[in-house]
């Protein structure tokens, strides 16, 4: 509903509201004041006035309101309307002091429209009015007789006239005030609208937000029981061939096995990259101490058979400070440095004399910074920016699945951790791993747990 | 266009109000008309009234000739009854209703709220030389005409220096040579008498 609608129609609606309520009320209040003419006319005959400048005045108002519909030019008629009722019922009550007093009537009726503006004609009528004939008796002008009153001296006639400005003025701001309040009510009322609105927006985006986040872990299910089941047939294959491998053969077939192995190899190191990325969206986080040394001690025995036979033997340096015990996720940590890890031993540089891969590890209350160096081949400039993006792969020749740097990013952000890559064509790659020491993580864990 | 046209029509509209204004004033401006049957009465004129008026003799007298039916004599009751606290026992008051219905002695004395003689007899305004209301006649102790004119020059009685018919009085008391008034207080304004309307 309130999509359509903006605050300036909702404002527009409620001036029209304003207006033709006002408007319907004038009827009435006109009606009323033409009717006490005629009443007042009872007292000294002055039908001829009563009937007369009544019906002018009621006709000088509707033909305004009938000739310019869209102007609030009838308003400003109303008021001066209002003020010729206060001249006529003067005179005809033959300058009855009371009937000056229809000019303040008219001037309460007039804030109805919550328009200030509206009070000048009717005061302007009034002082124009008062101020002359007030003035001609005074001078004592014979044919003037604006009041009864014997003591309407200047000085009562001048506090007359600020009391009576006063009036006015209290008026228009009353006028004033109320569109002020009514302004700000429908800014709130449009701005509740709004909220409202907002509230079903997020309630429906909380609701698709939940839908999406099923179907998402139900996914991830699927991926890895999927992947989990495949490697169970891959596992076979292997041993079939770890079999086929201790008979003789002939060269032909040593080399079919052997190609049959490495695809075998490769398909199952590609599900396992699956089964990480999966494990690390899936699983919660299992927070314990790290032991770097160890770690990195298993990982380089699992990673030791990687290097091919014709690769040049590749020198391991690891520097390990971790005097302070240092908490985060082991399985995601173990994942960020065995991709790391193997690429660096993978992409090695052939015409480097003495390849290297250099682990450097630092540990501090706050977190670990790790470094993973090497002097292989190094990643161009361009491919910088992709190179953490999913299966993306530098080229077709490269042996990985193109998801390892996909998983090692989405590792080190799901530990709150920061990854950097800076890299040298020809000269080697070097990625820092900065992630935070979860040990009062750790404690809360626990305590949650007892 | 239309603009134009609105605030011409506007401004024949207010026209016609002013003519209305105007024209209501001159006309409560203008004196009565003089009756063709008039026979005027000269100030020091003696009136009888032994058998129209309940009034002691030997005391001055102040006929306020009303009509109820007239706005100017409604207008002017108050000014009257001030008139009659403050000479009330020093001149005998009386009103001389001058109209064609039935109105009462007690509807009238009602009116005034004031227990003071009251007749309804029409010949008196001719005795007095009396044709529109309201109008004062102030006779006298031997009820001789002392004043037969207005009671002031404004219609609301405001004008202190035009108390006309107080003025009499006053006069009347302090042993001074009756005052001449002028033209305001001896032509009359008001309303004509009932029977002799001649607009």
């Amino acid at each position: 509903m309130f999509s359509q609608q903006t605050y300036q129609s909702l404002h527009d609606a409620y001036l029209l509201q304003v207006k033709v309520k006002s408007d319907r009320l004038m009827n009435y209040f006109l009606a009323a004041f033409f009717i006490c003419g005629l009443l007042l006319a009872l007292f000294y005959d002055t039908w001829l006035v009563a009937i007369g400048i009544g019906s002018l005045s009621l006709i000088a108002y509707y033909s305004t309101r009938l000739l310019l519909p869209d102007s609030d030019a009838y308003q400003y008629m109303v008021s001066g309307v209002f003020g010729l009722f206060m001249a006529q019922f003067i005179y005809q009550m033959h300058g009855l002091f009371e009937m000056h007093f229809i000019a303040f009537i008219g001037s309460a009726i007039l804030i109805t429209y919550q328009n200030w503006k509206l009070q000048i004609p009717l005061a302007a009528l009034v002082i124009v009015h008062h101020a002359s004939f007030g003035y001609l008796q005074y001078i004592g002008y014979d044919k003037i007789y604006f009041t009864q009153l014997d003591y309407m001296t200047l000085q009562t006639f001048i506090i007359h006239g600020i009391l009576a400005t006063v009036v006015f003025f209290i008026c228009g701001l009353w006028a004033y005030q109320m569109k002020l309040l009514n302004e700000r009510q429908i800014q709130q009322t449009y701005d509740m609208g709004r909220y409202q609105e907002e509230q079903l927006q997020r309630k429906a985006l909380l609701q698709s937000n939940e839908e999406l986040k099923k179907s998402n872990k139900e996914l991830d299910s699927f991926v890895y029981s999927v992947s989990h089941d495949l490697r169970a047939p891959l596992s076979s294959m292997l041993g079939v061939i770890g079999l086929c491998e201790m008979r003789e053969m002939d060269p032909f077939m040593e080399k079919n096995v052997s190609l049959m192995k490495s695809s075998v190899k490769k398909l199952d190191g590609f599900i396992m990259d699956i089964l990480d990325y999966s494990r690390n969206a899936r699983l919660e986080m299992r927070l314990q101490e790290i032991h770097f040394d160890e770690m990195l001690t298993d990982i380089f025995g699992n990673l030791k058979f990687m290097c091919a036979e014709d690769q040049k033997k590749v020198d391991i340096r690891l520097a390990v400070r971790n005097g302070i015990p240092f908490y985060s996720d082991k399985s995601r940590l173990s994942i960020i440095l065995n991709n790391l890890i193997s690429n660096s031993i993978r992409y090695q540089n052939p015409e480097a004399t003495d390849p290297f891969v250099e682990i450097q590890v630092e540990v501090s209350e706050t977190g670990a910074d790790i470094l993973v160096r090497d002097n292989g081949i190094g990643i161009a400039k361009e491919n910088q920016g992709k190179i953490f993006n999913m299966f993306y792969r530098v080229s077709n020749r490269s042996a990985g699945s193109g998801l390892g740097l996909y998983i090692v990013k989405e590792t080190v952000e799901k530990l709150d951790g920061v990854i950097r890559l800076h890299s040298e064509t020809g000269k080697g790659t070097e990625v820092s791993v900065r992630l935070p020491n979860l040990a009062h993580s750790h404690s809360v864990q626990l305590q949650s747990q007892s | 266009m239309k603009k134009a046209l609105t605030i011409t029509w506007l401004l024949l509209i207010f026209s016609g109000i002013a003519c209305i204004f105007w024209y209501t004033d001159w006309k409560y401006s203008l004196p009565t008309p003089v009756p063709s049957a008039y026979h005027p009465v000269a100030p020091g004129a003696y009136v009888d009234l032994a058998s129209k008026l309940p009034v002691a003799r030997n005391k001055p007298v102040f006929l306020h000739f009303f009509n109820p039916d007239c706005p100017c004599s409604r207008f002017n009751i108050p000014y009257f009854k001030t008139l009659v606290r403050k000479y009330g026992d020093k001149i005998s008051f009386a009103v001389v209703v001058l109209n064609n219905d039935d109105y009462t002695a007690a509807q009238i004395k009602h009116k005034f709220d004031l227990d003071i003689p009251v007749s309804f007899d029409s010949t008196l305004a001719a005795a007095c030389g009396v044709y529109s209301t309201p109008q004062a006649v102030l006779l006298d102790a031997n009820h001789r005409l002392y004043y037969r004119g207005n009671y002031n020059k404004s219609r609301y009685c405001t004008d202190t220096r035009s108390n006309y018919a107080q003025m009499a009085v006053d006069s009347l008391f302090s042993n001074v040579p009756r005052p001449l008034f002028a033209g305001y207080a001896l032509k009359a304004y008001g309303c004509q008498l009932p029977g002799c309307t001649k607009k």
